[in-house]
């Protein structure tokens, strides 16, 4: 389930300090190599090293910043923004978001439902479900979020 | 900062190739598509043999921006990674200290950077996506292109502008027999109105100022994209400029339309002798509404104040405000 705040979330990750939260080993998981291969159209050749078409060989700090929270998200249970991620992120999101409960911080920049294969998102604020991009914007925008 | 200025990188496998004309430019859109190459390449371009050519000098920012020169950054472009925005955006610090500083911005963010007057049309995104036989491709697109453009005069049933001055009286003087005039009381309050309105007017004009409504348009557009009633948005600069536009006030046309080499203090000084905020420089929007004030100043029958009752002259001129907008009928 994709769970998310339209009110801020103090204790969620601020960008680049998903390094305090990184395990050594994800990348060189069947997920990690996944979310590579998918965002990045790179491959994961050891847990130091990924190899990109464009820049050859990288630390994992030089995937995308998109790659890296969703494996941080997959791997852990913090919190993050939805704006951290593009969106050709959202479809393994969705995925994710079929397997476990994720919270982020809402944005309404996203069309989440247009992105991914959600079935409904909940938004915490008021307890409340919405299965439409047209509801998702409406409730984000009656608990005052523009 | 004055002036329009290039930045070209080029590696082995990619390259690219900006124009910057603002104090702010802002590049997003797809994860992995080199937005974050592209300051790694600067940063490393001795390593990496890569080539760099500009006009002016290019820093990247990182984590010290707080405490550099900022004579030393002046005239220069300052490029900002995702993780520096982000980080600065969290108390208001880095959108405070760019507005200190005499320089151009490219910042990577997907954040809406409330409070930066950032121009709807200097957002940059990127995108890939997979082409049969191709592989992945990647482009780079500015935002305002993913919008269709109205091929007919628009009659609207409602016209929401962003403001609730001038803006306002200026639509609701023209239109006000023929369709309802709502002003917003400021951009960001129009997505709201929207909302609120949709399913009400069949037609619906939102007219807004372009050159600051960058933190604001991607909500609009996704607002857009789930409702029922027709929305046209209109972008002109801003209110400021359509009246500019009035062939009577005999304003040069190079400040319209190469405003990137007008948009200063020092050239507002240069013409009316008033010394301005330096503040005239974060956006289009503002230099042209000191500009308008500094040329109708003294003159009762034209003289121009955001804040008070707009003068019959501009009404009267409305064909011309029109015909600068295009779409708009009556």
């Amino acid at each position: 389930m994709l769970n998310v705040s339209v009110k801020d979330i103090r204790e969620k990750i601020i960008f680049g300090s998903w390094l305090d939260i990184w395990g050594k080993d994800f990348l060189v998981t069947d997920f990690g190599k996944y979310v590579v291969k998918k965002i990045d159209n790179s491959e994961v050749f050891d847990r130091n090293v990924v190899i990109s078409p464009i820049l050859g060989g990288i630390p994992p700090a030089d995937i995308s910043n998109g790659a890296k929270v969703l494996i941080c998200i997959n791997f852990t249970d913090n919190i993050f923004c939805i704006s951290h991620m593009g969106e050709n992120c959202y479809e393994v999101l969705a995925e994710i978001c079929r397997r476990k409960d994720v919270t982020l911080i809402a944005d309404i920049s996203i069309l989440p439902f247009r992105l991914g294969d959600f079935d409904r998102i909940h938004f915490l604020d008021d307890d409340s479900y919405v299965e439409t991009d047209r509801d998702f914007i409406r409730k984000y925008i009656s608990l005052g979020g523009v | 900062m004055v002036g329009k200025h290039y930045l070209r990188v080029v590696a082995d496998n990619i390259k690219y190739d900006l124009e910057l004309r603002r104090k702010y430019t802002v590049l997003r859109g797809h994860s992995a598509t080199g937005k974050t190459t592209l300051v790694q390449l600067i940063s490393n371009k001795e390593q990496k043999g890569v080539i760099l050519e500009s006009d002016i000098q290019v820093i990247v920012l990182n984590d010290n921006w707080s405490v550099l020169d900022a004579n030393k950054l002046a005239n220069c472009l300052l490029i900002a990674d995702e993780n520096l925005v982000e980080i600065g955006l969290s108390n208001n610090t880095f959108t405070d200290w760019m507005k200190t500083i005499d320089a151009y911005f490219l910042l990577i963010t997907r954040r809406n950077l409330s409070g930066v007057p950032i121009s709807v049309k200097e957002i940059y995104e990127f995108y890939s996506e997979e082409v049969e036989h191709a592989g992945r491709i990647y482009t780079c697109n500015m935002l305002v292109s993913r919008f269709n453009e109205s091929n007919s005069a628009i009659k609207p049933d409602l016209i929401i502008t962003e403001d609730s001055k001038t803006g306002y009286q200026f639509f609701n003087a023209v239109f006000g027999d023929k369709c309802k005039c709502i002003g917003a009381g400021g951009k960001s309050k129009v997505a709201n109105l929207i909302a609120k309105y949709d399913g009400l007017y069949n037609t619906i004009c939102v007219i807004v100022d372009s050159a600051a409504f960058g933190d604001c348009i991607e909500t609009v557009a996704n607002v857009i994209a789930s409702v029922k009633s027709d929305i046209y948005v209109l972008l002109p600069e801003s209110f400021e400029y359509l009246l500019m536009s009035i062939k009577d006030l005999d304003i040069p046309a190079e400040v319209l339309e190469d405003t990137y080499d007008y948009c200063s203090a020092d050239f507002l000084y240069s013409i009316f002798g008033v010394r301005v905020s330096k503040e005239v420089e974060e956006s289009w929007e503002r230099f042209f509404t000191k500009y308008l004030v500094q040329h109708t100043h003294g003159d009762k029958t034209l003289e121009y104040n955001k804040r008070t009752r707009l003068k019959p002259f501009y009404i009267n001129h409305y064909k011309d405000v029109l015909s600068t907008l295009g779409e708009l009928q009556l």
